[in-house]
């Protein structure tokens, strides 16, 4: 998959879960440059909401089999198109979902529909959650940070900050952040009192990766630093990521009525 | 804690580097996917091979820094398990996990239990010196990642790399050392800021390298973001909450590995005109492939003489291990 722009999360979560699900597989290159691994046996999905051919031109150059995903007609034999204007996350997710089943790489289409109805069921602790979320981003310096199996939540977050606040906000994965950002968040940073952390994880479990996220939360505790943690379910990734991504979208709206 | 003072290991980087060039792990990797494990300053060597390796690579290269191996690892995936010290819970769990999904594996480390386990099962083990900080092996854990990245199938950087290193080391002794170099005034510029790196998306290992090496040795919160991701969420409507961003924009050469030096310099005009604090760093070496060793020199400098200025000691790391303390304690 090959996609820049406002649709990137979105594409993010189907590669997400391909990395769970897929016996092959299935990057998605935010890059303008090429990957040079691509050429006549890539099958490349191009999301551009704008209708940038020069990607798909350019894959065609190296033999690919390209599709393009936008909002944008314009007589391409390929393109899928999605409706302009509302939000098209929502319909680029399930359209790519959808061509990807297709394919038989992997089915995350089966999987997105799961998904969904888990969170239906969701809403009205997603609609509480985003509105302590909204209170707490304005005029804060945010980092957001969600698990390498979800990264696509963390990005979509860091999308809405910076579109919907017009605030600088920023982005890390965890375990990784472990390593190293872990020290310098536990330090006091008394020239930037404005530093906030939001951790997206799923529901406390006995996992590895759950266990490390629990003693992050008890170090940074023990050195000064709260933590605003955000539970996004025991699901699948793709359920925690939509659920995440839902939340966004609320919280933006939440946004705009402060 | 190590015997080799960390000045002297950020001062041995390109030694280093020139020490594990023309490594061969006396195997050719039949493959289609090289998954490069592992986390923190051992995972660095694996970022950056990445980047080195994106736009001439024939082989998929993919980074994995979490416990769990993607689903289509397989017997066609060559796994690079990097753990310094060879005994990282996360990248031990990664290297079992390749075992069991009979990936060939090759294991660079210093020692401990993955160097263990790597023999006992006779694997490819590229053995590290010991007594150096884990964070700043990255010279040897480089080259050594991108020879085995060669040997699977992966471009053939040595040469390059070997040609630019008396211009690197030009670099180091001309901007790092002395007082009133390059490395020691963007350190004093940055005190008392939240420091904001960017670049190029050719450079984006390198812009995060910056940002944990300030967390870990300078012991700040540090940020960093790259191309395409700034111009998506459109960088000219920012406004920083904290009044305290200091963005640094590292700018190299446009040629077959960069093509956004044109966006970074519109970037500096944009935050500039916005009122922000901006530098523009630009390395001037000769190639996208010798600036990205520039800027890991002169970030690593930077960040050590920012630990100098706060009168912290770089070297240790508390709050890691309470972390590894209580994960120890528990399992």
């Amino acid at each position: 998959m090959f996609c820049s722009d406002c649709l990137m999360p979105a594409c993010m979560v189907v590669s997400d879960l391909a990395d769970v699900l897929s016996g092959n597989p299935v990057p998605l290159i935010t890059d303008s440059r090429l990957p040079g691994w691509v050429d006549d046996g890539t099958l490349a999905i191009v999301v551009s909401y704008e209708g940038d051919r020069s990607l798909v031109e350019l894959l065609e150059s190296r033999g690919s089999a390209t599709v393009l995903v936008t909002s944008k007609e314009n007589g391409g034999g390929s393109d899928v198109v999605i409706p302009e204007g509302v939000n098209p996350s929502a319909f680029v997710l399930g359209v790519v979902c959808s061509i990807m089943s297709s394919t038989g790489v992997f089915d995350p289409a089966s999987a997105l529909v799961a998904a969904l109805e888990s969170i239906r069921s969701d809403e009205e602790r997603i609609v509480v959650e985003a509105e302590s979320l909204a209170g707490s981003i304005r005029g804060r310096l945010v980092s957001v940070y969600s698990p390498s199996d979800i990264r696509a939540c963390s990005y979509a977050w860091v999308d809405l900050i910076r579109r919907s606040y017009g605030q600088a906000a920023f982005r890390g994965e965890l375990p990784e952040f472990d390593h190293n950002e872990l020290v310098g968040w536990s330090d006091p940073n008394e020239h930037a009192p404005e530093l906030r952390m939001i951790v997206f994880r799923g529901e406390p479990d006995e996992t590895l990766p759950s266990m490390i996220m629990g003693f992050m939360q008890e170090v940074l505790e023990e050195n000064g630093r709260s933590v605003k943690t955000v539970y996004l379910g025991s699901g699948s990734s793709i359920e925690r990521n939509v659920r995440g991504m839902i939340m966004a979208v609320a919280t933006a709206i939440f946004s705009e009525a402060e | 804690m190590t015997d080799i003072e960390l000045d002297r290991q950020l001062f041995g980087f390109i030694d280093n580097l020139e020490q594990s060039l023309g490594y061969d792990p006396g195997v050719r990797f039949e493959c289609d996917d090289i998954l490069l494990c592992g986390v923190g300053g051992s995972a660095v060597s694996g970022d950056f091979a990445a980047d080195c390796c994106y736009a001439e690579s024939r082989v998929r290269i993919h980074l994995c820094k979490y416990p769990a191996l993607p689903s289509w690892a397989g017997p066609r995936t060559l796994a690079v398990i990097s753990s310094y010290s060879g005994n990282t819970l996360e990248t031990l769990t990664m290297y079992h996990s390749a075992k069991e999904c009979g990936c060939p594996v090759v294991c660079v480390t210093s020692g401990g239990v993955l160097e263990s386990e790597a023999t006992s099962a006779g694997d490819v083990l590229v053995k590290l010196p010991k007594n150096m900080q884990p964070r700043h092996a990255i010279g040897y854990m480089i080259g050594y990642t991108l020879e085995v990245i060669r040997s699977a199938g992966g471009p053939d950087l040595g040469p390059r790399m070997a040609a630019f290193l008396p211009s690197l080391r030009r670099f180091r002794d001309a901007n790092m050392i002395e007082d009133g170099c390059m490395a020691r005034e963007i350190a004093e510029w940055l005190r008392g800021k939240v420091p904001v790196i960017c670049s190029d998306s050719s450079m984006r290992s390198v812009a995060f390298r910056w940002k944990t090496q300030i967390n870990e040795n300078s012991k700040f919160v540090a940020f960093c973001d790259s191309e395409p991701d700034l111009e998506r969420t459109g960088t000219d409507v920012w406004t920083d909450p904290s009044g305290k961003c200091a963005v640094i924009v590292l700018i190299g050469c446009d040629d077959g590995m960069c093509k956004g030096t044109a966006k970074l310099e519109s970037l500096v005009s944009c935050l500039t005109d916005r009122g922000m604090d901006v530098v523009p760093v630009r390395l001037n070496g000769s190639s996208t492939l010798e600036n990205m060793f520039r800027a890991i020199i002169l970030g690593d400098y930077v960040s050590l003489y920012m630990a100098e200025d706060r009168g912290v000691d770089p070297v240790e790391v508390r709050p890691v291990m309470q972390l590894k303390a209580k994960l120890s304690k528990r399992l």
